[in-house]
Formats: C-alpha cells, structure tokens, sequence
C-alpha cells in the first residue's frame, strides 16, 4: 500500500486565502435607486454598467474612471484580457492615480500574474500609501508569494483601521497570522468573527475548522467543513478542506462521498482529481482510479506525486512496464524538483 | 405569502360549466377548486382563457382565482398575459410577482415586483415581497431595506418586524435587531419566540441585564423552550450574578441531563464555592463527552491550581491554551502558578505572554467596537431619508 505523500497538498490548501467574500454594502446612492435596478439579476446589471462606461468612453476616449468602471465590470463578467486592457489604459492615462494601479493589480492577479500583481500594487501604495483596497491586495499578495509575512499583515491591519466596516479584512487577517504561526492573534481574529458574523456562517465556520485543523483536531475540523460546505456549497476551499481531511484521516467511504460531486462540479482541479484518485486506489476500485489519476496528471503534469499513484495504480493491475514508466517520471519530476530548489538555495 | 387580495367577488351559489358568461364561469372555477373537483375547474379555465384571450380584465379575474387556489403555474402565464395586454399595471405585476415567488422563481418574482414597486411605491406588500425574496437570496442589504419600506407603510405588522430583526442579525446589527424585536414585541406581547430573539440580539449588543429579563419572560411564556434554562443561567453568570446562575443550570440539567454547558457552567461555579468533589464530578462528566471543551478545561486547571496541585493544573492549563490559544485567564493562572511556586523565569515569561494576550484581547474589543460604530452609521439613519419612495398611498389595498 502506497504512503500519503502530501508534498502537494501542504503546501496549497493550508495557504489559500479566502478571495471574492460576499455581496459588498449598498451605499447611500444604492439606496435611492429604483427597485428595478437593486433588484436586477447580475449579469443584467453587468452588462448596463457596460453600456453606461462604453458610453461614457465613446463621448471621452480620456476618461480615466470611465474605463476604471469599464474595466471592474469586464472583470466581473470574466473578461479578464479586455479588462487590464481598460486598466492599462487607466493607467498610462493617469500614471498618479493609486486607484488605477490597485485595479491593474487586482486583474493581473486574477489573471495570476502574482509578481507583476504584486508590482502594481506597490506603484499604488506608493501613490496613496493608505489606499484600503491596495492595502488589502498587497497583504494578500505578499502572503501567496511567499512575502514578508508581517508586512502583509502590517498593510491588512492597515485595512481594517482604514474601513471598519469591512468585516472581511478580518478573514484575511486570521489566515495571515495563522501563516505566520501566531495562534492567539488568529484565534482573536476568529473571536471577532464569531461576534461579527450569525453562528451558521459558512466562512466562519471554515476557518474554524482550519484552525482546528492546525491543533491535530481533525473531527472538530471535519465536523466544521462540512457544516461549512452544507451551508455554503458554492465556497470551494471549505469543499476541499472537507475532502482533504478526510483523506488524511483515511475516512475513505466519506472522502468518496465528498469527492464524486468535488470532482464534477470542479472538473478542472487537480486537487480533487488527485484526491479522488488516491481515495478510488485505496477502496480498490482501481480502473476508475486509473481514469481519475490520468485526470490528475493531464490537470497537474508537474505532480510527481500524481504520477507515483498512477505508477501504485497501474502496478496493482499488473501493468508493469507502464508502472515503471510512472514510477520513473515521478522520479525524474522529484529530481527536477530538488535541483531547482537547491539552485534558488545557491 | 399567500393570500394576497382577490380582485374578484365570489358567489355562493353553484353555477355550471355550461355557462357562456365570464362571471358564471369564474364562480364555477372557484366552486369546483373549493369541492376538490379539480379537473373540472382546470378544464373550465382552460376554456375561458381560450375564449377570452384578449380580454384583461377576465384574465385577470381568472388568475387571481387560479392563485387563489394555489394554481401558481397557470396564475403566472396569466398574469404574464395580461402584462402583455396592459404592461406597466403595479396590480399585475404585483400579482405576477407572487405567483414566480410561489414557483419559487425568485429571480422572476424580484423583477415584478421591483417593477410594481417603482410604478407605485404605497403598497407594503410590495416592499415586503421584495424583502422576503433579498432575504432568502442572502441579500440582507436590500432585504432591510424593504422591510424597512414595508414597516413604514404598515406599522403593526409584528410578524414582519420579527423579519427585520432577522435581517439585523444577519447583518450583525444586533442594536438594530434588538428594536425590531422590542417592536415586534409591543404588538404581539404573547410570543415567547420574540423574546428569546430580542435576549439573544440584546445579549450580543451588550446589554446582558435587558437580555437576562427576555430570556425570563420567555420562560415565563413557555418553559418549555429547548436550552431557556441555560441561556439564562449563562446570563447571570455573566453578570456575576452566581446564586442565580447556578439555579437555572441546575434547572437545565433537570430537563437535559447532558447539557454539556450547563454542566461545564455548573462545575464552573462549584470550583469557585470550593465545592471541589461536586467540581470535579460536573466536569470530568464534561471532559468525557467533549475532551477539548476549553472553558470545562480551564475550570478544571483552575480547582487544581486552588488545591496546591499545580503539576496538574499547569497541565490542564497548557491544554487550554493550546486549544484557545488566546485564553486570557488561563494564561493569567498559569503566571500566578510560577509566581506562587517560585519560578520566577517562568514566571516572568508568562506574565509577559499575558501582557501580550491582554493588549490582544483590547485590541479586539476596540475593533469590535468600531464595527458596532460602522453598522450603526449604516443602518440607524432614518429610514424616511434613504427612502426614495414617497408614500403615496399608504394602506392602499389591491
């Protein structure tokens, strides 16, 4: 029986922050809107605010807002080339502007362009060093690049005193200072986020469980995923903390329970797909875990480890040769693995 | 949200489907939905829609019978027709809105009655159908903003200002839902439910003496609520009020056994009364259910700690702080433990450890606090000055 290996898997859930929080406040000009228009569905409402900034850019190419709004709403619409191209244009146009650099640098994330992100974001900051949405993306950012962990948290800080109404700095802020390793300073965050937010709140309920997760309590922290994933469906990484959890804990018939959907709904990550696999091999159903590991290795051909489970896979059906080959690959992506990081070391 | 108006008299008498006059037709629709003949009514509508397809008016009648008896799908495609025939009527759109909204089509539903809503704003049921439709989409913005809407037009609805205290809470406001709760209170004073809303939204604004009286009263009102006995148990605690404390716990365990807080409460007590066999004997009881329970852990570090049995208590305490690693107290004891026996480096490590949680924990409160401030500012200005609607018509009726 194959060792779990987690090389992959420590080294992404545990660090993925909780990115698109919900639905933002009405402002004071929401409010004396028509019915008609705060109660649009979303797309309706993209594509108008489309119109209105097209609109706007047709009677003045130099609008610089106009195409900040153009921009925000083609992002929201998943056009993300035609908004950095409004962001570029924001941009050059009004090179000063901390504004532009902060949407410039949040469509490069999307895009995930996370070191250009990351310089844009700086540009913006040192235009309006308190500029929240900035501060906000910088201490993001610095954190998923593998930054200077208390800056990060110095510009989220920031944040929060700049706009306390922004609850959601405070998502940011427990996973900072649990990447951080500080427990009592992300265990208060989560005080603040039990007395913020009702009891049942998915997100809430997920970081808990993460945090849980850190102190070896993985019933707790199962128990808190999966109240998480019921309440909330639509949050993937309390999914995805769910299924790995289980899988760590060797809770096979519950991992399969979770992972059939996780991998349907989610077609393109490489994390269920490995995650089904291994937990398909393990309950011996070994084609279906082939078909699923082949999933894995096309989404992640980098993995070594998606190829040793396929090598364990084939090999237990008697492939040897084709084992061998998957063994060997695993071995050869290892290795690459190891030179490069002892190169970035020298 | 059914029931909204009929447009239409209805007749007591038993007309046939024979009958060529829309009337005639419509009274027999009505009869045979009321004696369960439900085909027969269907077919009958089929065929006045059929033979009056152009005309409004008895479109709309029939709609409003199909809606009245729960035909949603047929009272939908309607009142769809007949905003057709005549768009830009508040009534049918009003009408259609229900209907999606009974279908379940919220999207559909919210786009009709936003409609009718800006066409003519008097309604309350209006705004109060839009609010019920931002709430179960997670919208809570809207949705307080509507039943705001809705309350204004119709002030003695309890039911809805129970909705907007709803709102609030998911909104963590609970200053704002405290008084929607009072509100819902003062015109229906019978409901134990409200009561147990207003303690829990006025226990998490801070005010745990108004919470403690409505949690009682809705004792009072019925004892039988699941965990009353606790919350107010935990209310007085919090207070210091301890004897009391101790009895409603004690009450809980009566009805519930292996209530874990009660009993993690209880233990609580009883180690600050030195009543150590009794202590232990609750939390031990505690601590083989739920092991990483901290507050019965802490309680328990805390009795040994005043037996002279530090080995054990900083033991347990260690426990607590690994699993809330921002235990005030615990940190607090466990200094007082090293001071006690002399370690002094330890001693002082942990002293500054809970110098460190002790800004922690104000820091905390402060942002708490600034959040507080920052919901108020959002949702406590007047409602008439963020309402564009003027109310034209209120208590209008379709």
């Amino acid at each position: 029986m194959r060792s779990i290996e987690w090389k992959y898997l420590r080294g992404s859930a545990a660090g993925i922050l909780l990115l698109m929080a919900g639905g933002g406040m009405l402002t004071a000009g929401d409010e004396q809107q028509s019915h008609v228009k705060r109660f649009e569905n979303s797309e309706t409402k993209l594509q108008v605010a489309l119109q209105e900034a097209t609109s706007r850019l047709q009677a003045d190419p130099q609008n610089v807002q106009a195409h900040l709004d153009r921009g925000s709403t083609r992002l929201r619409l998943g056009q993300l080339g035609a908004a950095l191209d409004d962001f570029r244009s924001a941009v050059s146009l009004n090179p000063s502007s901390a504004d532009a650099q902060a949407h410039l640098c949040f469509a490069l994330w999307m895009a995930g362009s996370l070191q250009p992100a990351l310089a844009a974001v700086r540009e913006a900051l040192a235009r309006d060093p308190d500029n929240p949405s900035a501060l906000r993306y910088a201490g993001r950012l610095l954190l998923l690049t593998g930054g200077d962990r208390r800056t990060a948290i110095q510009y989220l800080q920031r944040a929060a005193l700049l706009k306390p109404e922004e609850a959601d700095v405070h998502f940011d802020l427990l996973m900072a200072y649990r990447s951080d390793g500080d427990a009592p300073r992300a265990w208060a965050q989560l005080r603040l986020l039990h007395a913020t937010y009702p009891s049942d709140n998915a997100r809430v309920l997920y970081v808990e469980g993460l945090l849980a997760q850190d102190q070896g309590r993985s019933d707790f922290a199962i128990e808190h995923f999966r109240q998480a994933a019921a309440t909330d469906p639509g949050l993937r990484e309390a999914r995805d903390a769910l299924a790995k959890a289980l899988v760590e804990n060797r809770r096979w018939d519950e991992a399969l329970a979770v992972l059939g959907p996780l991998t349907k709904d989610n077609p393109q990550s490489f994390l269920a797909a490995y995650l089904y696999a291994l937990t398909l091999y393990q309950v011996k159903a070994t084609r279906e875990a082939e078909a699923e590991a082949r999933r894995a290795v096309n989404l992640g051909p980098g993995s070594s480890d998606a190829y040793a489970l396929l090598g364990d896979i084939l090999a237990q059906e008697g492939r040897q040769a084709e084992a061998r080959d998957a063994h060997q690959r695993a071995r050869d992506l290892d290795s690459g693995n190891r030179d490069e990081v002892r190169k970035k070391d020298q | 949200m059914r029931g909204y108006p009929p447009l239409c008299h209805q007749r007591t008498d038993a007309p046939q489907a024979t009958a060529s006059d829309p009337a005639t037709l419509l009274a027999f629709i009505d009869s045979a939905f009321k004696t369960h003949r439900t085909e027969a009514a269907v077919a009958a509508a089929n065929d006045l829609a059929r033979r009056f397809p152009d005309d409004s008016q008895v479109l709309t009648r029939l709609a409003t019978v199909m809606a009245e008896h729960s035909q949603d799908e047929r009272a939908a495609e309607l009142f769809a027709r007949v905003d057709l025939l005549h768009p830009h009527s508040p009534k049918v759109l009003y009408n259609l809105g229900v209907a999606e909204y009974h279908l379940k089509r919220l999207k559909d539903a919210a786009h009709a009655l936003a409609e009718s809503a800006d066409l003519d704003p008097g309604p309350a049921d209006t705004h109060f159908a839009l609010g019920l439709i931002a709430s179960e989409t997670g919208d809570q913005e809207n949705a307080i903003l509507e039943f705001r809407h809705a309350l204004e037009r119709a002030p003695s609805r309890a039911d809805w200002y129970v909705l907007l205290g709803q709102a609030y809470s998911q909104a963590a406001f609970w200053q704002g839902a405290a008084e929607a709760y009072e509100h819902a209170i003062q015109l229906e004073v019978r409901g134990a439910g409200h009561y147990l809303n207003l303690g829990d939204a006025l226990f998490r604004a801070n005010q745990v003496k108004a919470a403690t009286e409505a949690f009682e009263r809705a004792a009072q009102l019925d004892p039988n609520l699941p965990e009353i006995n606790y919350l107010i148990g935990y209310a007085y605690r919090t207070q210091g009020e301890t004897d009391k404390a101790y009895e409603y716990f004690r009450r809980q365990l009566t009805l519930t056994p292996q209530h874990l807080e009660s009993l993690a409460n209880l233990g609580a007590i009883e180690v600050e009364r030195q009543r150590w066999n009794e202590a232990e004997n609750d939390l031990q009881k505690v601590l083989r259910e739920a092991p990483d329970h901290a507050e019965a852990n802490f309680a328990l570090g805390l009795m040994y700690s005043r037996r002279g049995e530090y080995e054990r208590a900083v033991e347990v305490l260690r426990r607590v702080l690994r699993l809330r690693p921002d235990h005030l107290k615990a940190q607090y004891e466990l200094y007082m433990i090293y001071a006690r026996t002399k370690q002094n480096d330890l001693a002082q490590t942990a002293l500054a450890e809970w110098k460190t949680l002790e800004a922690l924990d104000r820091e905390v409160r402060r942002e708490l606090a600034n959040l507080e401030h920052a919901r108020e500012a959002r949702y406590s200005h007047s409602p008439q000055a963020s309402d564009p609607d003027e109310v034209k018509s209120v208590g209008r009726e379709y």
